[in-house]
């Protein structure tokens, strides 16, 4: 150990700048949202209730449905990015030619690199009364002359879920179809010979081995959801009621568009906090005991 | 057998319709006017002029242009800035004791966990109060991914090995010139992504700048996009022009590094 002091505090110094900012920019603000949420009042009154936040939390119907809006997200978008993800990595596993499968790669890839607020405004526009989608519908006589896309309960929910499903499939597929890449060929083709059907391959050979990648895909798919800002905040703004209000917004609306209420505002930014947290220990548990077994 | 195939291939096919529609229907948006897009006339109403006025009527939105030039200069320099900070972190993290390194691994990983949702009110009462509102190194500074990128750094570790950095220190190299000569090259790879990376999620971040900027000139360009959806509702085409370019820069940075590395795009994630 005594070897090693002249040296330590000079090897730390490469570590500083990137542990300075991160702690600045992250941990400062974390401790300081705990601090924050303890505080109640509106506007510039601050006074100290303790916890008194978070059992408002508890009892506010806002907030209840903000987070049961989540779960009716996670539970159409994760089986749907789930399914789709592993019929495109399966197909663009299958596929021959690399120049192909490049090129879908990135096709497949493109939406999650674009902006957020870049797609949701474009997704806005053409979903709006006036707008491509809504004018072709009514052509089609599925929607009603008056209405558009949005401004019904389940419109407005389908619609954030296809573009969610639209923006985040593209990244998954390539992590799965890496996953894919890594099973072991010739268990594979052992399975081909001995006459087994492309489904059966599917379910008894891949789908095991790719198994851990699919919990992260769930886990890592279920955190976005319950930080949805952008999509909501600019083509539904929550609406029609609330039924497609997200934790993230009401925490919004609560700091910078209703009378601020900080405190209150913190007290939902650290349950989404705990949320996610919850969410990948859960993921770690599901992982060990994956391992385990095997 | 082949009947198998037939269907891969139409599924596949169908599916890039699905992911490259939006894009197509932006861009035939751009060819069009106002009127062609509101009165289901798309198709009919196609044509370089109006594309180019279009562009034209672009420019001369001066808030569109100073937000354009603010997000690529916030961008940048968060991406050269979290790529030397990052690196310098992973390389230190490579030369120091093992318990040491765990430890501070730990330390900036944990940080991914939390989400921006919660770090957006402490940030901005913290700038409030410290009058950095409005400010470039605010906007820069909530731009940064290091975290993430210090991990992609430390999860190539292999592509740096240990007896490098023997060989060298026996030349007499010390641990900086290691850093910049040696390290640097053999994680030119993760470099570029590291880069790219930073520079898109800065580029597309929204939640945070705008709480953190409100003045007109300090607008980046999702603010600005998310200003506009507000207000504008007159000139489709014209709106359609706008988010076209403000994507360019994104999936031109995106590309570029496609054609430099030849891994797979799946490589950005693990």
């Amino acid at each position: 150990m005594r070897k090693c002091q002249p040296h330590c505090g000079q090897k730390l110094l490469f570590i500083l700048p990137a542990l300075f900012i991160i702690t600045v920019t992250i941990y400062v603000p974390l401790i300081y949202a705990f601090y924050l949420s303890l505080f109640g009042g509106r506007g510039r009154k601050f006074e100290y209730i303790g916890l008194g936040n978070y059992k408002k939390l508890m009892s506010d119907d806002m907030f209840l449905s903000s987070l049961g809006n989540s779960f009716i997200f996670m539970v159409i978008i994760v089986p749907c990015i789930l399914i789709f993800g592993c019929l495109l990595a399966y197909c663009l596993w299958n596929l021959k030619s690399s120049t192909m499968k490049r090129f879908l790669s990135i096709l497949f890839y493109i939406p999650s690199v674009t902006s957020p607020v870049a797609y949701s405004l474009f997704f806005k526009q053409i979903t709006y009364p006036d707008g491509i989608v809504s004018s072709m519908l009514k052509v089609l006589h599925i929607l009603s002359e008056e209405s558009s896309v949005i401004n019904n309960a389940a419109g407005a929910r389908i619609l954030i879920s296809a573009i969610c499903v639209w923006s985040w499939t593209g990244f998954y597929t390539l992590i799965l179809k890496a996953a894919i890449d890594n099973v072991n060929e010739s268990a594979i083709e052992a399975a081909g010979i001995d006459g087994a059907s492309t489904a059966k391959i599917f379910r008894k050979i891949i789908l095991p081995n790719i198994y851990p990648v699919l919990i992260m895909t769930c886990v890592l798919s279920s955190c976005s959801i319950f930080q949805l800002y952008t999509e909501v905040a600019l083509i539904t703004k929550g609406g029609p009621g609330v039924s497609t209000y997200t934790s993230a917004l009401y925490l919004y609306r609560k700091a910078f568009v209703y009378v601020s209420e900080f405190g209150y505002a913190s007290a939902i930014g650290i349950e989404v906090f705990f949320v996610q947290l919850f969410v990948c220990l859960v993921m770690i548990i599901q992982k060990k005991a994956n391992r385990n077994e095997t | 057998m082949k009947h198998r195939r037939l269907f891969q291939q139409s599924f596949l096919a169908i599916s890039s319709v699905f992911f490259a529609f939006p894009y197509l229907l932006m861009l035939f948006c751009c060819f069009s006017t106002d009127a062609g897009i509101k009165g289901n006339t798309l198709f009919g109403s196609l044509s370089v002029d109006h594309f180019l006025s279009n562009l034209s009527n672009t420019f001369r939105n001066q808030q569109f242009i100073t937000a354009f030039f603010n997000s690529c200069l916030v961008s940048s320099i968060a991406s050269v800035l979290t790529l030397l900070v990052s690196s310098l972190a992973a390389f230190g993290l490579s030369i120091v004791r093992a318990s040491w390194s765990k430890f501070l691994l730990a330390v900036i990983v944990f940080s991914l966990f939390i989400p921006e949702a919660t770090l957006v009110i402490p940030t901005f009462q913290l700038a409030k109060n410290l009058n950095l509102l409005n400010k470039y190194i605010t906007l820069i500074s909530v731009s940064l991914s290091i975290p993430f990128s210090t991990f992609l750094f430390c999860q190539n570790r292999s592509r740096f090995s240990a007896d490098l950095i023997e060989s060298a220190k026996i030349d007499g190299a010390s641990d900086f010139y290691i850093y910049l000569w040696i390290y640097m090259g053999a994680m030119r790879h993760i470099n570029i992504i590291s880069l790219t990376i930073s520079f898109l999620s800065s580029w597309n971040a929204m939640l945070m700048p705008v709480i953190l900027v409100q003045t007109q000139e300090m607008f980046t360009i999702s603010i600005y996009l998310n200003s506009i959806s507000s207000i504008w509702s007159d000139d489709y085409a014209i709106l359609m022009t706008i988010l076209s370019l403000s994507t360019i820069p994104v999936l031109s940075v995106f590309l570029l590094f496609q054609k430099g590395n030849p891994a797979d795009p799946g490589y950005l994630l693990k």
